[in-house]
């Protein structure tokens, strides 16, 4: 009975311009990652006390989840823009002196961003195409999908700005047009 | 390397920081920038190194786990029945609704580990309710922020998980130590309550205990009060017939939890059916949810992240049991705690490269050289610290200055031969007066979103004076006598 519901939220409603409403589905989908390593996590503490009988998997299964769930979210945050930032004084300044922070402030991400794949490439890529993964009884290739995933994410967080300024921009642009008349 | 390049960085830090950049973004930009300068094009391939390591880090895991606990109990209707329960217990003494709100507050610190959400629910139950009363407005809403900032004092507590990690502490040793300083905090506020609204009764008057609905059969408030604390009792007594009967290590203490939490469910069914009793149906939820987290991590029974993982746990099953639970709660909780994850998580990240970059570069070196300098004693330097903390705090998020500063500070913190968990303690307490100090203080801004238009920034920045005063007498106690946090840790 849950089912459609939870189905009907992930695809999510209305008519959303295709790349928020795919950022919103993966969004969604990723949050769901929650009450499952929450759920693993009780699976363990039960099977250890009521069994007596550890399991391998559920730290090393939860923290590639959580892993995982940091970065899609911190591409969230940037889309809701959620990034902890100090506004007090920029807020006080005209739109044109905004406009110009919010610019510099993409290329301070610009730097950041190129920095982290720069330098994680080729870490990243040996991780790969050898399947690292993390050499333990249970085994999940962590290295393998988390050190591209780190690249990849910071790449699209970099594009979700831009995107935000431009939407920033083009609102502002539309409002003081408006004021104009 | 050069000092100048340290203090440039610092410097082109805060002119980023007040630009309005990202607090992760800058950070991970100047230490990529530090990196680069020191070591060339290598010497980035530790940010995504940096990264990788923490986020595969098993006691991180705590954070969003406790969040997302704190999200599903504000959505929920369990802090409101606690607020009804305290108030018929205590509403007939003088000032009795302001420390029902205190008090609460203090349960809630217990259950929830960040600050903002517990504020946000005071101020939408508690703040109506003791201004309609009568109540002094800038008492209430002192009383509001001051003990609503405990959730990131007393256990579980976001900030401190974050102060392990960071400083590479134990964070069970951090939990065990803020218990004391984080219930006497509450005690002071509470003891500043009575003592204010008796010296002058006119800051808040005495209200009738609400009048019992008409079809209820009112239960005895002692009858009620064993109900809620028997548990408890009989947890205690089978966890020691345990132990008698030759159960070893922490088996009579999870035997005790066990039965007491289990007792507690059967009491919240009972309840369920019997919602007239009203003390015992609003504060046995809220004591299973601290017996099972807190039960979990003192017993030693699972790590801080299980014992995270079990809150989630529990706070949903009580939600079910009470027939509150609807998808658009869940999936609201997740949601919010996505986006704080996001928030809190970058920042993280960014600050991870920024205090790499800074060691590596000898930053730390310099910085205790500049120290060493000022000629002063290991108690003065600690002082020095305390005082950064608070300036930076009225501008800055904790998160924010732990990672700008623990880096710096916690070489020299320990060469000292200070005990790391006390300056943890320190530290965090700092935090409970930057989350009221003006012009950034966030409990004013979390308090503001749910007040009535009337009450705006400068009266709530007002109220806050005396509790500020109260909290750094505490902590000045905690400094002089490190007993207080330390003696539970040995």
């Amino acid at each position: 009975m849950q089912t459609p519901k939870l189905l009907a939220w992930i695809a999510g409603e209305g008519s959303i311009p295709i790349l928020p409403r795919l950022l919103g589905i993966l969004s969604r989908i990723t949050m769901l990652l929650l009450p499952i390593i929450a759920a693993a996590m009780i699976y363990e503490v039960i099977k250890r006390y009521v069994f007596a009988g550890p399991t391998i998997w559920v730290n090393e299964f939860s923290v590639w989840l959580a892993a995982v769930v940091y970065l899609v979210a911190g591409l969230y945050a940037t889309q809701q823009r959620a990034h902890i930032r100090i506004t007090t004084l920029v807020d006080y300044l005209p739109m044109k002196a905004r406009m110009i922070c919010e610019l510099f402030s993409l290329l301070i991400l610009a730097a950041y961003v190129l920095a982290i794949v720069v330098g994680g490439l080729d870490g990243a890529m040996e991780a790969l195409f050898n399947w690292e993964s993390l050499g333990t009884a249970f085994n999940p290739p962590v290295p393998a999908t988390i050190k591209p995933l780190i690249l990849i994410v910071s790449v699209l967080v970099l594009l979700q700005s831009v995107l935000n300024f431009v939407e920033t921009y083009t609102h502002r642009r539309h409002d003081s047009a408006d004021e104009g008349h | 390397m050069s000092s100048e390049i340290i203090v440039l960085a610092f410097a082109l830090l805060v002119v980023l920081l007040i630009a309005g950049v990202p607090l992760g973004f800058s950070t991970g930009a100047i230490g990529a920038a530090l990196l680069w300068i020191n070591f060339g094009p290598a010497g980035l391939s530790l940010i995504a190194q940096r990264i990788y390591d923490l986020a595969v880090t098993f006691s991180l895991l705590a954070v969003p786990l406790f969040i997302f606990m704190s999200m599903l109990l504000e959505r929920s209707a369990i802090a409101h029945r606690m607020y009804d329960a305290l108030n018929m217990l205590l509403c007939r003494i003088r000032g009795g609704v302001a420390v029902t709100t205190a008090g609460m507050a203090v349960i809630m610190a217990a259950m929830s580990g960040i600050i903002g959400g517990e504020i946000v629910l005071l101020g939408l139950v508690a703040l109506p309710q003791m201004l309609r009363l009568g109540y002094d407005k800038h008492l209430t809403i002192g009383t509001i922020c001051a003990c609503g900032s405990l959730g990131t004092m007393i256990p579980p507590s976001v900030v401190l998980i974050m102060y392990g990690l960071i400083t590479q502490t134990s964070i069970n040793d951090m939990f065990v130590a803020a218990v004391v300083p984080g219930l006497l905090l509450g005690a002071v506020f509470i003891g500043y309550i009575i003592i204010r609204v008796n010296l002058n009764p006119s800051l808040a008057p005495v209200v009738e205990r609400p009048a019992p609905k008409a079809d209820a059969q009112d239960g005895h408030p002692l009858i009620e009060m064993a109900l809620t604390l028997a548990p408890f009792v009989l947890g205690g007594l089978a966890g020691m017939i345990g132990a008698q009967t030759g159960a070893t290590g922490t088996t009579p203490i999870t035997i005790g939890i066990g039965t007491c939490a289990a007792l507690q469910l059967i009491a919240i069914l009972v309840t369920q059916r019997r919602q007239d009793l009203v003390i015992a149906h609003g504060l046995v939820p809220p004591l299973l949810i601290v017996t099972v987290v807190m039960g979990s991590i003192y017993g030693g029974i699972t790590g801080i992240t299980e014992a995270a993982a079990m809150g989630v746990g529990i706070t949903l099953l009580i939600i079910a049991i009470r027939g509150e639970f609807r998808f658009d709660l869940f999936a609201g909780a997740m949601e919010g705690t996505f986006r704080s994850t996001g928030a809190i998580m970058w920042v993280v990240f960014g600050a991870t490269v920024l205090a790499g970059a800074f060691s590596l570069s000898g930053g730390n070196r310099y910085i205790a050289s500049l120290l060493a300098e000022l000629n002063l004693s290991p108690s003065g330097t600690i002082l020095i610290m305390l005082v950064i903390f608070f300036i930076l705090g009225m501008f800055m998020d904790w998160i924010g200055i732990i990672l700008l500063t623990m880096p710096i500070f916690m070489p020299i913190v320990r060469s000292y031969g200070f005990d790391p968990v006390w300056f943890g303690v320190l530290f965090s307490m700092s935090m409970q007066v930057a989350f009221l100090s003006p012009p950034f203080g966030s409990a004013a801004f979390f308090l503001k979103s749910v007040a009535p238009p009337d009450i705006d920034l400068p009266t709530i920045y007002r109220s806050f004076g005396p509790f500020i005063l109260l909290q750094i007498a505490v902590l000045m106690l905690v400094f002089f006598v490190p007993d207080i946090a330390l003696f539970l840790v040995r």
